[in-house]
């Protein structure tokens, strides 16, 4: 009798780990998405700002010619930080995807 | 510490010492001003300027806590101006009876600038200005340098 059920209770434990490796993924999928999001909301708000600067520039409204070159470096990093968040997300989405079931 | 802390720490250098440099050239310009402003009811010339730069924190909420909790902070952070105040020293003095400026002496008082001195300023705020620029440009090259970790 207790053999019997601890065969049992044996055969139910692969697909509680298989809902496991499933809910890992999909959790493993959607951090990749919110950091990719994110990365792409602050990219936005500094090329927004840097955009606001040059403009004020332009008007002859800016007080530095500096704070405008460095808000437009810093967008140019955010932007390349950016590209780099995507190509290693693609990266890991292709990897998951090329697993063998 | 941010990602650009670095190069908002160069940017605060880099406007300071714009500001001294406006400070410099107005010196220069009013160099031979005896009227600058009314003092009871006499004219006193212009009076070179100084310039006095103090550090700032980052004002992050962690600098604040550090310091309320009484460890010292790291004391990084960029500079801004603090004052633009008068030099004292004293007005040259030149004996012109015929001047409408001359007082009742005959001596006529005009600012206390001294151009070479002002030269001196300005190399020294130029030489300045351009290392916080090779430092900002150091920052940026870390900055792309890490982002091809793993390349």
């Amino acid at each position: 009798m207790t053999i019997t059920t601890q065969a049992i209770s044996g055969l139910q434990s692969p697909s509680i780990q298989g809902n496991n490796n499933q809910s890992s993924v999909k959790s493993m999928t959607q951090s990749f998405q919110q950091a990719l999001s994110d990365a792409i909301g602050n990219m936005n708000q500094t090329e927004s700002n840097a955009n606001n600067q040059v403009n004020q520039l332009v008007n002859g409204n800016a007080s530095d010619l500096s704070t405008v070159t460095i808000a437009m470096e810093k967008s140019d990093l955010m932007l390349q930080l950016a590209v780099n968040v995507r190509d290693k997300v693609v990266n890991a989405y292709q990897e998951v995807m090329r697993m063998q079931i | 510490m941010g990602v650009f802390d670095g190069l908002n720490i160069s940017g605060s250098a880099l406007t300071a010492e714009r500001l001294r440099m406006d400070v410099v050239s107005s010196n220069i310009a009013n160099a031979d001003t005896t009227r600058a402003e009314k003092v009871n009811g006499q004219w006193v010339p212009y009076q070179r300027k100084l310039v006095s730069f103090t550090p700032v924190n980052n004002g992050s909420f962690s600098d604040y806590l550090t310091n309320a909790l009484g460890s010292s902070s790291e004391g990084l952070g960029g500079v801004q101006v603090s004052a633009i105040t008068n030099d004292p020293t004293p007005f040259k003095e030149a004996y012109d009876p015929t001047n409408p400026d001359a007082n009742s002496s005959g001596y006529v008082l005009s600012p206390n600038v001294d151009p070479l001195k002002e030269m001196v300023d300005l190399m020294g705020t130029q030489r300045s200005y351009e290392a916080n620029v090779t430092a900002m440009n150091a920052q940026k090259s870390i900055m792309l340098k890490a982002l091809q970790i793993g390349k």
